[in-house]
């Protein structure tokens, strides 16, 4: 009795080894992922962003970064993905001033859009993080987001047949956190935003993309802040933290980080909580402008809500008595700039012109489940 | 039969010592060929940014520094864009570094380059030219490549709008007395009219031991010269973008003064 019951178990050891096996042998097919031009992704007219050297690009590689985008597995309760908080109809981020994390925590910030990271320096409001591979790790491990462990995750993965597949079609390799974080990066390096009327218009060579208003409001845009004998201007000098093809000011040092006036002393430090140097308090990540009509509420707390409220702000509120504001918006000797209603119309009619249609709606970013 | 071993493994060695040596001489990087050049040298050049002859503070670490009029000054960004970056012969024939192009950030240092290949002989100065030519200051910036100098997504110094690049661009804060509040101040040269060369005379000779130039920049000497009772008061122009008259004319003084700015420190 006691042979046939060890017979048995045998038999049954040698199945699901097979089975095991079985399920194996398919993984271990080598695949060879398909290479993906960089010039099929980023466009010439934005010039050539600086891109990681190891994690070229493939199809599968940025599906595979796509799935587990918006995938929720990712979170402790599998019921948070990254593409909870950035959802593609606002650009990729949400109409709400901070996010909702898993057991309805929430964030201390807005979320920011994501599109044209491949030409960023620093990510995140307070740019703390200065590579994808890492960035995506954050939001995963914190506690009022995804709230995962690392070694959980792993696990999950690895026990997934899906991650099997696709992570063997994209790196060969069997699921593990850092091919994820490569093929997150590579998808999020993917997402480019080039197909607004703004873009079209941009250097200003077809003013036929804009009408009337919306081309006053370039030049006031554009234009430098210079009061008149009546102490009014023209410009409001927005291009030097929002200028360039990408309505954004790139170089960190540049205007690329900045503090724009929202508070006489910050509430929140910003960069300088990470860097804990004074000039850096209240210091933040000056975003891109493109498809800022989407991307409601605005700034790193979302306290505006509507374009009408932040070139408010810029026009007639900024705390200039701030000590860390930067140094071109207190040139202006503190005086607030007092645009007229006509020029706050222009300004935001420019600002709408930013809006990529195409990019909220390209499949090539969608949900794959 | 043992010195027939010993003969193969002599054999042996000496394939393996054959082997590693041709593995040497095809390292890729030295165009596969490791000998010393002894009629080139490497050189290397650094751009030290300066208030009153002190080295400009870490970032995080700015402090309040007197300029011409008795104002206070400190400097949180401060970027240049050189073309025509060349060491000057004797006979003045020039030769070129890299491709004559630089972009040196003075706060964050980007400061410091090597050339190598550098022919040995005397040399009587550096040159470079503040700002770019025409062709290029207007031309299409998306063609550099990721690392060059002028890629406008590196160097964040393209106007983008009206064309053509930001040559040099020297932000901060000012204060008319200690207890002054600090206001901004901001310099950004551009425009054709305002490309700027200049030539910095070496002392001393490059082509024996001495391969490092240190090129030392005086941001307070932009402003004017307190000996002479002329300068800049950022109370009257703190700002200047390089247009409109106003502008204009602060930007003339600020780039003739920056010509008191430049000064080879050390040749070692």
């Amino acid at each position: 009795m006691k042979r046939h019951v060890g017979i048995w178990l045998m038999v049954v050891a040698l199945f699901s080894c097979s089975k095991e096996e079985q399920a194996f042998d398919d993984s271990q097919k080598t695949y060879t992922a398909t290479p993906v031009s960089t010039s099929d992704i980023f466009p010439m007219e934005f010039g050539a962003p600086n891109l990681p050297k190891d994690n070229p690009f493939t199809e599968e590689g940025i599906y595979l970064g796509r799935m587990l985008f918006y995938d929720p597995i990712l979170s402790l309760d599998s019921s948070v993905s990254c593409a909870s908080c950035h959802q593609q109809q606002y650009a990729f981020a949400e109409p709400l001033d901070r996010s909702f994390g898993i057991y309805g925590l929430r964030t201390s910030r807005s979320a920011m859009p994501l599109f044209n990271l491949a030409y960023s320096q620093k990510f995140f409001w307070d740019a703390r993080v200065s590579s994808l591979r890492q960035l995506v790790f954050e939001p995963i491990v914190a506690h009022n987001e995804m709230a995962m462990s690392l070694a959980r995750l792993e696990e999950r993965l690895k026990r997934n047949k899906k991650y099997i597949e696709y992570f063997n079609k994209a790196f060969n390799e069997e699921p593990n956190l850092y091919d994820m974080s490569l093929a997150m990066e590579q998808f999020l390096l993917s997402m480019v935003s080039k197909d607004s009327r703004f873009n079209r218009f941009f250097p200003g060579d077809n003013v036929e993309e804009l009408n009337a208003s919306e081309l006053r409001g370039a030049f006031i845009f554009n234009g430098l802040v210079n009061f008149d004998a009546n102490g009014n201007t023209k410009g409001a000098d927005c291009f030097h933290c929002h200028g360039g093809e990408m309505a954004q000011q790139q170089n960190p040092a540049m205007g690329g980080i900045a503090n724009n006036g929202l508070d006489a002393s910050p509430n929140d430090l910003g960069v300088g909580g990470v860097t804990n140097r004074d000039q850096d308090m209240g210091v933040f990540k000056a975003p891109s402008l493109l498809n800022i009509a989407l991307t409601a509420p605005y700034m790193h707390d979302g306290r505006f809500k509507t374009l009408e409220e932040v070139v408010d702000h810029y026009s007639d509120n900024v705390h200039y008595e701030n000590p860390t504001i930067h140094p071109q918006m207190a040139a202006h000797g503190g005086i607030q700039l007092n645009l007229s209603d006509q020029q706050k119309t222009d300004l935001i009619a420019y600002l709408r012109s930013m809006t990529d249609s195409t990019f909220i709606q390209n499949p090539k970013y969608a949900n794959p489940f | 039969m043992h010195k027939g071993r010993r003969l193969n493994i002599t054999a042996l060695f000496l394939l393996f010592a054959w082997t590693i040596s041709s593995c040497e001489d095809n390292n890729p990087g030295d165009g596969g060929n490791n000998k010393t050049d002894d009629s080139k040298f490497e050189l290397q050049l650094s751009f030290n940014g300066q208030i009153d002859n002190e080295p400009l503070p870490p970032v995080g670490q700015s402090v309040f520094k007197t300029k011409y009029g008795d104002e206070l000054f400190m400097i949180t960004n401060w970027a240049m864009i050189f073309s025509d970056l060349a060491l000057v012969t004797e006979d003045d024939d020039t030769v070129r570094l890299g491709d004559g192009y630089q972009w040196v950030d003075l706060r964050y240092n980007r400061n410091k380059f090597t050339y190598k290949g550098i022919p040995k002989q005397r040399y009587k100065g550096i040159q470079f030219t503040m700002g770019l030519d025409s062709a290029v200051n207007h031309g299409d910036p998306s063609v550099w490549a990721a690392d060059h100098p002028l890629n406008p997504l590196m160097n964040g110094l393209h106007w983008g709008w009206s064309g053509g690049y930001i040559f040099q661009a020297m932000d901060g804060r000012y204060k008319v007395h200690e207890d002054s509040f600090a206001y901004g101040f901001s310099y950004h040269t551009a425009t054709m009219q305002f490309v700027t060369r200049y030539f910095l005379p070496l002392e001393e000779d490059l082509s024996g031991d001495k391969h490092h130039i240190a090129v030392n920049i005086n941001a307070d000497r932009f402003f004017g010269n307190a000996s002479l009772n002329e300068g800049i008061l950022f109370a009257d122009d703190p700002v200047s973008h390089s247009e409109g008259d106003h502008e204009e004319e602060a930007m003339r003084k600020f780039l003739d003064h920056s010509l008191y700015g430049f000064r080879v420190n050390l040749v070692e």
